[in-house]
């Protein structure tokens, strides 16, 4: 072995052992404990601006539809909102958000062909754009219709020349999309900690996703529903607490605050 | 094309010739010629060469740069993510003291406006009939010496007043530089046009308190928010602090009078539906009841000036019985705080002085205290020659004017510019967002300039368009949420899109074209240099490292200050009201059709705003909302297709049912038609 070839490769096994090394020291996760995010929106809270849906379409490069598109398509909404036209639905009269629920038993991830939709360790619903089919046995697998299908290629409004977010793969035409309760985010604080030696911290998710983060009356709030210190688990034992379908056994892990006078 | 070699070989030898042929010495020399020649030529309105937006437009790079957020006067602190030169995203800045990170829809679609395709690309000149919208573009020097040709001849006849400035909300530093603009060239007439213009809320909140701040403060501790006109709610530039107050623990009451009950914002606890129009005279028959009831020993105004204000005797015209009404103000006279948020509409200083004498009739600040009013800005003052003066004396031409024919009816500056009462007006200048004035008022202006950004209902009248810069290019100071402890920096996060140029600059360079006094008064060379201006070099300093600073009691020396004044008297208010509030209609147009305005209202075209699925906004779907008991004798359910007529347009919409809608009154969403109130039928779609 010539002295630059030895060189290089007892620097690649000492970085090895330095990233050995490293991840030893990492304090230890709770592995015997994973994690299970979910989210919990306060409609008392809630002062339906909107501000989640901009939020979120802009982070998640969500284009608008505009006037012309095609004829059965509907304009992709990954935060939605849901109005109803009396005050005893379980929400309300005024339109109340509503992201993808990532139950814990997707009848979407069960249904999916071609396991494009799965779920990820930390139990969230995740979906590889690039191995969908265009099926759609998963729009009408979801009790909640929160899934969209892309009749077109993605339209950027006149004059936004570039997607908003360029850590956000655009999603083609023929692919099944929904929210990922921005999961690039997530990724890049898990990894930011890590690299810094230290665990995640409740405040470092609380206000995460797009939505939670732009919400100006402070109603949404993401975090570790196994974590029992968590603000999100907190809040999802209050007895306003309510779950939409429940009955259907999904076990959504989005979670309604909804009650006062 | 030359392949890469010959390339490669031909660059190489670029060097070599010019070395060849000059000596080292002379090559320098020739250089820096050129390059001092460059920068001697250099256009003063090119784009920044500001390091950071240079290191913006590297590829690959992104940074995140605190700016204040001017999509309403409210100025919220936010974070503008810059990758590769261009302006992606807005989120809310953590550090702003006023927003603490949130940020409003309006906010997040920003960028959106920046890089919006109907944006003017740069000014351009009227070339076909008025209100046709036929432009063609011209050079910024053709368009300054044509504007400058005008305002010089008004001066020359010594008929400065005939100048008029209609001012929307828009940047602070600009309603100041056109303020001593207007004051030395000789015009009383800086007009406000919107309910959140610097203007009202300025002279409103200054003749009653002393103070040039929003009600924002008061929300803090308020027990009781009452909003006149949904519009606070939903959209209005206090919006954050409200929903701040609205999302605590422990909320103050929210109170709404208003035709149309709010679709979004915080949710009223108490909604009074009042007749549309009538919403400064419900403000005054609260202030009636409270003097009368001497809930304050010294009251703001004589008990007889509001005395024609009696619930008993304008019940009739609010739509509300008297008994609620005195009932409301036993109750505001009973919370320990009270905040009360003007209505939005073109009756902007009325609404914000209504508001203003309400908040004074309630005692919540004091006539006596005589507070320390913050100088602001820090600019010298400036002697006016005698043709400003003499156009200084005239009276305006809206109701503030001391012309008794003038101060009947309210605010009038439509029906002066459509008469010619107390004097014509020869050039009137549209500055900022939400001016908005009738097709007859603007068809009896001999000039109209506009300086809006975008072509608008208004702007299509002007003949020349000078587009403003967007808030993310231009330069500004705000006290956020108008609270001078709170001072927040806007500034360019990325160069010029079009050829745009800051209103500020435009001033200045009138100014200086036409000399005299003008050009002592306003000596900065560009709009920047009056923003810098205005406060002390350490606080400028600190605003540039953070966006956002919110001024420490300690630190409060930096700031500009007057003392007390010993000898300021309480202004004597006369209300006088003669406008009937709009009656329902005849057999033919029997409702009355109201606005509904929301997020996608307050700026055109932006899709990501109209496409919230349930916004007023939305410009595909037009929307009817009508009251349940009137929509079922007409056979209307809830969802069908109905048509609108009006006695100027008809429209097809959807029939939405609000139950807290005030029977007689359907709202409807101003796009894509654009209406204000007026009668109209609504009947099934066939």
């Amino acid at each position: 072995m010539s002295d630059p070839l030895r060189r290089r490769f007892l620097s690649m096994v000492a970085g090895a052992a330095a990233l050995v090394t490293s991840h030893a020291g990492y304090p230890k996760n709770q592995a015997s404990k994973p994690r299970r995010f979910g989210m919990v929106i306060d409609l008392d809270r809630c002062v339906h601006c909107g501000a989640c849906g901009i939020a979120c379409s802009m982070e998640n490069n969500v284009f608008p539809m505009g006037e012309t598109s095609h004829p059965h398509a509907r304009p992709i909404h990954w935060m939605d909102f849901l109005s109803s036209s009396t005050e005893a639905s379980p929400l309300g009269e005024k339109p109340a958000p509503i992201p993808c629920m990532h139950c814990e038993e997707a009848p979407c991830v069960q249904i999916c062909p071609v396991g494009a939709t799965y779920r990820t360790p930390e139990g969230l619903v995740a979906q590889i754009w690039d191995r969908c089919i265009g099926c759609r046995a998963c729009m009408v697998a979801c009790p909640y219709s929160r899934r969209y299908y892309n009749f077109t290629n993605p339209t950027r409004p006149p004059g936004i020349a570039t997607s908003p977010n360029p850590e956000v793969a655009l999603r083609p035409a023929g692919v099944v999309e929904k929210c990922t309760f921005c999961h690039h985010r997530l990724r890049s604080t898990l990894l930011r900690r890590r690299l810094a030696n230290e665990l995640p911290r409740d405040e470092d998710f609380r206000q995460l996703p797009a939505c939670a983060q732009a919400c100006p009356a402070e109603a949404i709030t993401f975090g570790d529903l196994n974590d029992p210190d968590s603000q999100v688990t907190q809040l999802a034992r209050s007895p306003r607490s309510l779950r939409l379908l429940e009955h259907l056994g999904t076990k959504p892990k989005v979670i309604y605050l909804r009650g006062r006078a | 094309m030359p392949s890469g070699e010959e390339g490669q070989q031909r660059l190489q030898c670029v060097p070599q010739v010019i070395m060849k042929n000059l000596a080292r010495r002379e090559w320098l020399i020739s250089t820096l010629g050129a390059v001092s020649a460059c920068q001697g030529r250099r256009d003063p309105y090119a784009p920044s060469t500001d390091d950071s937006l240079a290191k913006s437009s590297v590829a690959g790079s992104v940074s995140r740069v605190r700016t204040i957020c001017g999509a309403c006067p409210a100025a919220c602190g936010i974070e503008v993510r810059v990758c590769e030169g261009r302006a992606r995203t807005i989120e809310g800045n953590p550090k702003a003291d006023f927003n603490k990170g949130r940020v409003c829809p309006l906010g997040l679609v920003g960028v959106e406006g920046l890089y919006h395709p109907r944006r003017l690309p740069g000014p351009m000149r009227r070339i076909g009939p008025r209100g046709e919208a036929t432009f063609q573009p011209i050079s910024w020097d053709e368009a300054m010496t044509w504007l400058l040709r005008r305002l010089a001849s008004l001066r020359a006849l010594e008929t400065p007043e005939e100048l008029v400035l209609l001012e929307g909300h828009g940047s602070l530093t600009t309603s100041l530089l056109w303020s001593r603009f207007l004051s030395v060239y000789g015009s009383p007439n800086h007009l406000a046009m919107g309910p959140w213009s610097w203007a009202a809320l300025a002279r409103a909140e200054e003749e009653a308190t002393r103070a040039t701040s929003l009600p924002v403060e008061a929300l803090q501790h308020a027990n009781y928010v009452l909003a006149i006109g949904e519009s606070s709610l939903e959209t209005g530039p206090s919006w954050i602090p409200l929903v701040t107050a609205f999302s605590r623990a422990h909320r103050p009451i929210f109170g709404c009078a208003s035709p149309r009950p709010p679709l979004s914002g915080p949710t009223p606890d108490e909604f009074f539906p009042i007749h549309p129009g009538s919403g400064g005279l419900f403000q005054l028959a609260l202030a009636q009841v409270l003097v009368r009831m001497g809930v304050k020993p010294e009251p703001p105004i004589p008990p007889e000036s509001l005395a024609r204000f009696a619930p008993d005797r304008v019940a009739n015209q609010i739509g509300l019985p008297a008994r609620t009404i005195e009932g409301l103000a036993l109750c505001l006279a009973s919370q320990k705080s009270v905040t009360v948020l003007p209505d939005e509409t073109h009756e902007a200083e009325f609404s914000a002085r209504a508001s203003s004498l309400l908040r004074q009739c309630l005692g919540k600040r004091t006539w006596s205290q005589n507070p320390v009013r913050t100088a602001f800005p820090n600019w010298p003052k400036v002697d006016c020659d005698s043709v400003a003066q003499l156009g200084g004396s005239k009276p305006r031409l809206d109701w503030q004017s001391d012309d008794a024919r003038l101060k009947e009816g309210g605010v009038k500056i439509v029906e002066a510019l459509v008469s010619g009462y107390p004097y014509k007006a020869s050039i009137v200048l549209l500055s900022g967002e939400g001016v908005e004035l009738n097709d007859e008022a603007f068809s009896t202006v001999p000039t109209v300039v506009s300086f809006s950004s975008f072509l608008t209902e208004s702007s299509r009248w002007a003949d020349l368009l000078l587009p403003n810069h967007h808030f993310l290019e231009a330069w500004d100071i705000h006290p956020m949420g108008r609270d001078v402890r709170l001072l927040g920096l806007s500034r360019p996060v990325v160069p010029p899109q079009n050829n745009s140029r800051s209103t500020g600059d435009v001033i200045l360079d009138l100014a200086k074209g036409i000399g005299g006094s003008l050009s002592h008064a306003l000596p900065w060379m560009r709009h920047e240099a009056a923003v810098k201006s205005l406060f002390s070099p350490e606080i400028i300093v600190k605003l540039e490292a953070t966006g956002t600073w919110t001024v420490a009691p300690d630190e409060a020396c930096l700031l500009p200050q007057t003392t007390p004044n010993p000898h300021y008297q309480r202004p004597q208010l006369t209300w006088k009201f003669s406008g009937a509030p709009l009656t329902y209609g005849t057999t033919a147009f029997p409702f009355l059709l109201v606005p509904a305005r929301g997020w996608g209202d307050s700026m055109p075209d932006l899709k990501w705003i109209e496409e919230i699925p349930f916004t007023p906004g939305n410009p595909y779907i037009a929307r009817l909302e009508i009251h349940p008991a009137d929509a079922f004798p007409l056979g209307i359910r809830n969802g069908e297709t109905v048509e609108v007529e009006t006695p100027t347009f008809q429209a097809t919409a959807h029939a939405f049912f609000r139950s807290g809608l005030r029977p007689g009154v359907v709202a409807m969403n101003r796009r894509p038609i654009q209406f204000s109130v007026c009668q109209a039928r609504v009947r099934r779609s066939s």
